[in-house]
């Protein structure tokens, strides 16, 4: 993957406009994780189907991004990411927030861990399908990128207030979850 | 003294905590085995969502082979592809030139069929028995190809 300081995503959009293929390569292979990611939490097992068809989204409609508005690209991007991914799964029909093979990362890892890994996978999955949709579509997109609520509210389109209140219910309800469940005391026991 | 509650709360503000709010929770931490369990679980919790795990084996390779490069942008006249104006857009001028001109050939039939017939008979062999018959058949046909033409549009070229 090209690193950031090597990419100019605004040449790279300039030379997709003018058709070159090379650029498209390099525009999906930079943005595929993140896309992916975000396709991932909001459509679940459709997340294939959601990711691509960002790209082809992308493709028809990349004459409409103004680089002159002020707004990064990689915004806008996602926030195609998650307008697909919405429609892919059917607004907020999902049933599973979290596919079957959610890798949580476990930092501090003990020889207790894979015991505790797999069930904090099973906590993490409980307490995010918990959440109302908005709540878990704002705190998810607010982890995926790097806790900027600004981000949040530029891909979803919903003002900066409501991404705050949606993302501080969303953690008090994870934590109200964590607590209640008690499973927080079975596997901070094993830290 | 922070209670239990207030220390969900504090959690819950992270980086929008006060430096006083987060040292008061980090005592009651200290205090409280729980919420200090609490803490550490929501602390994995958010290193996990902040994870980006890479996109399957192949998926560029995919992306590409379904991007209608060179293929759309040949016959459309655009670099991308991509239409200047939304298809919607396109379609319903398309229909309503077409419907118009469907109108104008069927007033001319009906208003002055002899006339109509004449012209029709300069440009065929074979004369219309019935102008107003054969206008409007030549009204209801250009109408047809103007809908199915614009409804081809709609729905067999990739777009909006």
């Amino acid at each position: 993957m090209a690193r950031a300081s090597e990419f100019n995503e605004q040449d790279v959009v300039a030379r997709c406009l003018a058709g070159e293929q090379e650029a498209w390569r390099e525009l999906v292979t930079r943005y595929q994780d993140m896309v992916y990611a975000v396709a991932r939490r909001v459509a679940g097992p459709a997340a294939e189907d959601a990711a691509q068809e960002t790209f082809l989204r992308v493709f028809r409609k990349l004459h409409t991004y103004r680089a002159d508005s002020g707004a990064k690209f990689s915004s806008w991007l996602y926030r195609v990411a998650y307008n697909v991914a919405c429609d892919v799964a059917g607004r907020r029909g999902r049933e599973a927030p979290l596919p079957e093979d959610f890798e949580g990362r476990y930092d501090g890892p003990g020889p207790e861990d894979l015991a505790a890994g797999t069930e904090y996978r099973e906590l993490a999955r409980e307490a995010l399908a918990s959440l109302r949709p908005e709540y878990r579509d704002a705190l998810e997109l607010y982890y995926l990128m790097g806790k900027s609520y600004e981000q949040v509210a530029e891909i979803t389109a919903m003002p900066l207030g409501t991404v705050k209140s949606y993302i501080h219910r969303g953690k008090k309800a994870v934590l109200s979850s964590l607590r209640r469940t008690g499973v927080a005391d079975s596997l901070a026991g094993g830290m | 003294m922070m209670d239990c509650e207030r220390f969900t709360d504090i959690v819950a503000a992270g980086e929008d905590a006060s430096p006083r709010e987060v040292e008061e929770a980090r005592e009651h931490a200290r205090r409280c085995e729980e919420c200090g369990r609490l803490a550490k679980a929501f602390a994995a919790f958010e290193a996990a969502s902040a994870e980006v795990p890479p996109a399957p084996a192949g998926f560029a390779s995919r992306v590409m082979a379904r991007l209608p490069l060179g293929r759309e942008a040949a016959w459309r006249g655009s670099p991308t592809g991509a239409a200047p104006f939304p298809k919607w857009v396109v379609s319903g001028i398309a229909a309503g030139a077409c419907a118009v001109l469907a109108c104008v050939v069927s007033y001319f039939a009906f208003s002055d069929p002899a006339a109509f017939a004449a012209t029709v008979e300069s440009f065929a062999d074979a004369a219309a028995p019935d102008a107003n018959v054969f206008g409007s058949m030549i009204g209801a046909f250009v109408a047809a190809v103007a809908v199915a033409g614009s409804l081809a549009y709609y729905y067999l070229v990739p777009g909006d």
